[in-house]
């Protein structure tokens, strides 16, 4: 009888460890964190001697485009690869960056320093890097089509990270490719759902050796997350509407259901009056149509980059009879910015986005987090 | 009808040419011409000597580089745009092409320093348009369009434009320039007609010197150094035509005012005959380089008569048969040999 | 010759009825395309409301829609449709180039110039999407003043320059001068600053308020009056400028008031609207056909109401009337006026030099 209970524990503990073992596996292949969040455009495998990044879709409408690289660690034995030309030797110790966002998360790992060129300095929020740019330590290496390849050389960073609009985004870097420096090209803004964006970071993890770091800021940012989210679903009462963003002339750009921006509302528990569309893009709706529509909002967030309600005037007047104006409940997203343009929630937001979501929730459901002082988001007067 | 005769023009050291850049280009010596009322003036010159500048800075569409003009005793420059447009009417050899315009839109045109801010046509403007339009022939086209009128025709439409301009002075460049000679006789008989019955001063040139100098009042003969008016008759008698073409291949003819090709001299022949016929037959053994001979030549022509209806040739007692001054002229040309 | 001048009149009373019959087919036309513009938009809104929008004064959203974008936006497409055609039509005549448009001598070059400065210009300093809060007036102001100085040179450049061809290629290379500084800006922008500049390059009829639509109006109505006036002078212009001075026409005094009224007509529609391409070319050729004739007391009344009803129709367009999304309107007015400018140059056999 004992041994039969001794067996049955050890098989049941053999068989556990076993799933646990293949699900660490599992996780280690496709480092997916499942169920709730799934960063849909890039892997992460360890393999023996090396780490294997794979890259997918890294542009708007593309299909089929994997790029993949094999991250090997200085000073070790160099593994047999399938193709040794996407090798790139990590730890980082000097990066180009074209977009905030993965400034943010070199920062959250300590790295801000090996920071040496950005696309646009004036856009930066970071103090630590605005105050290495003044020292003369990072390089503006210009966008798109304009890249200062011969400053991108100067610099001889060991890899440099773009984010492409379009296909034409490779086309910019092939004069760089060919003069041997590597290039990643980062789709963490075209993830839709917010935990997944923050995901991104355990790619900065594996190119600063600095995984454990990454993977736990992750794991907390996952947690206060879900914890919040499920508090909002439990204390809410209502769902207030929300109008987004302003219009362009005629034609008023409207984020779509499965945006962003939109998936934060709904976590945050409002209504995104354009919940229900679906589409890659921002719909060019007209202005009558919106106007409709937004006069049933209660809130209107992200008013462009306008920081007063005469600038919505300006834009429009008759934005003025929308009753979120009238009633005062205009927030936008530029509580943290500098002189120079660079708004913090375009760097950091996406790795803290519980603190998006607090932001959020907090303009909602006021009576709900009395105590909280806004991050990112402010009241327009 | 007695003709009020004033002088309505006078050119006074004329100096036309053009500015390219900084440098003045003239054309030609300084000018003194003048012109009555009702006189029909031919302007005549080689080409490229700078009639067409001439014609041009006359309607005050250039300016002269040095020396005045007179209409009327009062120098152009002090008339306004307008004034000047009511006095002077002008054609070139421009063409205009446009479309949807009908003739009578076009002889309205001419109306344009007569009718009010808006251009509203009047009846006396449309009766006068009518006019110009029969004057010039062109009523059945009234309404079509000049887009599709062959060249003489347009030409036409705009000689009635000027017409309906109603000017006391119409300068015109080459107005017979693309008419068959049907209608270039029309249209000079009609210029006649104005000039002679309306009084209108008419100054136009032209490379026709038969129709010229049997026709207009007053000549000017354009010249390298000089300009020379007169009656077609005085230039004649003075041989100033002569001068016109310094070619060896071709000579003026001052006893008739014709141009005959300086041909090489083949020989003279005799022909016997004196009727119509003569003249014409002259002519054809004068364009194979053959002239006439007074006496009787060994070979010689017999012009048709009552008894024969064919010219001959005698030649060493052979009489040859032609039925018409080709076939003569054919065979003169190609057998007989100078003598 | 009494009776023979009674039946040409009578020829002309004729057919100066069939020329007053095609007015009032315009003018109807107009007020049906108004009326449609006002009835059909973006958001669907049955008739019956759009009336009761109208007539009765509830405070519906609907009437906001129909009082507050709908009508002043007709009303606009109306009188951008009117200037634009009308300075083409000036600008074909008096080059005598049937592809001559109201941006032939640079106007919108220069307009796109001034916004360019303030949308593009200002690359490192200012948020880019700030400037959009900064209001469409900074915008209306640096357009007029880009327009006009082109305006300005051409004028200097015009009555220097005997021939008219000259100063029609000095006005195109002007043009693509400017069009290159442009682009030389742009080169230099991020995707924000150039998507605000794309926008406003494809013009906009719905982004007016009041005030703006008030000079709108009244610059147009100057422009229109102005062009009455020179109704005479185009006619002459016809013949070319020679024949034209020989009639006795003020051929610079013409080309003076002829510029300066299509600057007024171009530069205001271009200052509130943006560019807004080939009405201002293929509105005067259609008038022409439908009228057959040059005479422009006929061709400026009736280019005045095509071009009103055929901006309508493209604004009714551009609408997209049952989808959400709008099209801009400069691709609308492209894709009708290309198809008629290539119908009338296949039409013709000879084209150098007529139009």
């Amino acid at each position: 009888m004992h041994v039969l209970k001794s067996i049955t524990i050890i098989a049941l503990f053999i068989i556990s460890g076993c799933r646990y073992s293949n699900s660490r596996t599992a996780d280690e292949i496709s480092d997916k964190v499942n169920q709730i969040t799934k960063a849909e455009r890039f892997t992460l495998e360890k393999k023996n001697g090396w780490t294997e990044i794979k890259i997918i879709n890294p542009w708007q409408g593309a299909s089929g485009v994997n790029q993949i690289f094999y991250l090997v660690k200085r000073g070790s034995k160099m593994p047999k690869l399938p193709d040794s030309s996407s090798v790139i030797f990590v730890p980082v110790q000097k990066i180009i960056c074209t977009s905030t966002t993965h400034i943010a998360m070199i920062e959250a790992l300590g790295e801000v320093n090996s920071v040496v060129g950005v696309s646009g300095t004036n856009l930066i929020y970071s103090p630590e890097v605005i105050k290495n740019v003044n020292k003369g330590l990072v390089g503006d290496i210009g966008y798109d089509a304009n890249l200062n390849k011969e400053l991108i050389l100067k610099l001889s960073p060991d890899l440099i990270m773009i984010y492409g609009i379009g296909s034409e985004s490779t086309g910019y870097v092939g004069k760089v490719k060919e003069l041997g420096i590597k290039v990643i090209m980062n789709a963490d803004y075209l993830e839709t759902d917010p935990l997944s964006r923050t995901e991104w970071i355990k790619l900065f993890g594996a190119l600063y050796c600095k995984e454990n770091l990454a993977d736990s800021i992750f794991k907390t940012e996952v947690e206060k997350y879900i914890k919040l989210k499920t508090y909002i679903e439990q204390n809410i009462s209502g769902r207030p509407k929300v109008l987004l963003g302003l219009p362009f002339k005629d034609t008023w750009y409207v984020s779509s259901g499965n945006s962003f921006i939109s998936k934060l509302i709904s976590d945050a528990g409002g209504d995104y009056l354009w919940r229900d569309t679906e589409s890659s893009v921002s719909m060019p709706y007209g202005i009558e149509n919106v106007y409709l529509r937004g006069l049933t909002a209660d809130y209107w967030l992200n008013v462009g980059s306008i920081s007063s309600r005469n600038e919505i005037s300006a834009v429009d007047q008759r934005l003025n009879d929308l009753p979120c104006f009238k009633n005062d409940n205009l927030f936008n997203n530029n509580k943290r910015v500098t002189s120079n343009g660079g708004n913090d929630y375009w760097e950091s937001g996406s790795l803290y986005p519980h603190l998006l979501l607090k932001d959020i929730a907090t303009i909602l459901h006021p009576e709900v987090f009395k105590d909280h002082e806004l991050v990112y988001y402010r009241k327009i007067y | 009808m007695r003709k009020d005769i004033k002088e309505i023009l006078s050119l006074d050291s004329l100096k036309i040419g053009y500015f390219s850049g900084k440098n003045e280009n003239v054309l030609l010596p300084p000018l003194n011409a003048s012109a009555d009322s009702g006189e029909l003036i031919a302007v005549i010159g080689r080409n490229g000597i700078g009639k067409s500048t001439l014609l041009r800075t006359l309607t005050g569409l250039q300016q002269p580089l040095g020396g005045e003009i007179y209409y009327s005793g009062k120098n152009i420059r002090e008339y306004s745009r307008m004034e000047l447009a009511h006095k002077v009417g002008y054609i070139s050899t421009e063409i205009v092409r446009i479309n949807n315009m009908s003739v009578y839109d076009m002889v309205a045109l001419g109306r344009f320093p007569h009718t009010n801010w808006i251009g509203k046509i009047e009846m006396t403007d449309h009766e006068k348009i009518m006019d110009a339009i029969e004057m010039t022939s062109m009523k059945r086209y009234c309404r079509k369009f000049v887009s599709e009128l062959s060249d003489g025709e347009r030409q036409k439409v705009m000689i009635a434009r000027i017409l309906a301009q109603d000017t006391g002075i119409m300068i015109m460049d080459e107005p017979t320039a693309f008419l068959d000679i049907a209608a270039k006789y029309e249209i000079l008989h009609l210029l006649h007609l104005l000039s002679g019955r309306n009084n209108k001063t008419i100054i136009f040139s032209t490379h026709d010197l038969q129709m010229a100098i049997s026709q207009s009042d007053k000549i000017w003969l354009i010249l390298d150094d000089i300009l020379i008016e007169g009656a077609p008759e005085d230039l004649m008698i003075a041989g100033a035509f002569d001068h016109l073409f310094d070619s060896s291949t071709v000579v003026f003819n001052s006893d008739n005012g014709t141009f005959s090709f300086r041909s090489q001299n083949r020989g003279t022949i005799y022909i016997d005959g004196n009727n119509s016929k003569r003249y014409w037959t002259k002519k054809a053994i004068n364009r194979v380089g053959f002239s006439v001979s007074n006496e009787m030549t060994s070979t010689y022509i017999i012009l048709p008569s009552e008894r024969n209806s064919h010219w001959q040739i005698s030649a060493k007692s052979i009489v040859r048969e032609f039925k018409s001054i080709y076939e003569l002229i054919t065979c003169l040309d190609k057998e007989v040999m100078p003598t | 010759m009494k009776t023979v001048v009674q039946k040409e009149l009578s020829v002309d009373i004729k057919s100066g009825r069939n020329v007053r019959l095609i007015f009032l087919a315009l003018l109807l036309l107009i007020v049906m395309f108004l009326i449609l513009d006002v009835f059909l938009g973006s958001v669907n809104i049955k008739a019956s409301e759009v009336i009761s929008a109208i007539f009765k004064n509830s405070g519906s959203n609907y009437e906001t829609i129909i009082l507050k974008f709908r009508l002043p936006k007709a009303i606009t497409a109306l009188v951008v449709g009117v200037a634009l055609s009308l300075s083409g039509l000036q600008m074909q005549t008096v080059f005598r180039n049937p592809m001559a448009g109201p941006y032939v001598l640079g106007i919108s070059s220069g307009a796109s110039l001034g916004v360019a400065f303030v949308i593009l210009g200002f690359s490192s300093n200012i948020a880019p999407e700030s400037l959009n809060g900064l209001g469409n007036w900074i915008l209306v102001v640096a357009s007029w003043v880009g327009a006009g100085a082109v305006m300005l040179l051409i004028m200097v450049i015009s009555s220097r320059v005997k021939d008219i061809m000259t100063v029609l290629i000095l006005g195109i290379m002007l043009s693509s001068g400017i069009s290159a500084i442009v682009t030389i800006m742009q080169y230099f922008s991020n995707e924000t600053m150039l998507k605000a500049y794309v926008i406003w390059t494809m013009g906009s009829l719905g982004n007016l308020t009041s005030g703006q639509l008030n000079v709108l109006l009244i610059s147009v109505l100057a422009g229109v009056i102005l062009s009455l006036f020179s109704s005479k002078m185009l006619n002459a212009l016809l013949i070319g400028e020679n024949y034209a001075g020989s009639i006795g026409l003020n051929v610079r005094f013409a080309r003076a008031v002829i510029f300066i009224c299509t600057s007024i007509l171009a530069g205001s529609v271009t200052a509130f609207c943006g560019p807004i391409g080939f009405i201002g070319i293929a509105v005067p050729h259609i008038v022409r056909i439908i009228f057959k004739t040059s005479d422009h007391k006929i061709l400026i009344p009736g280019t005045i109401l095509m071009g009103g009803a055929i901006m309508l129709v493209s604004d009714i367009i551009s609408q997209l009337p049952g989808s959400e999304s709008v099209l801009p309107v400069n691709a609308v007015t492209s894709l009708i006026g290309i198809p008629v400018v290539i119908w009338v140059i296949l039409r013709k056999r000879n084209y150098s030099g007529s139009f």
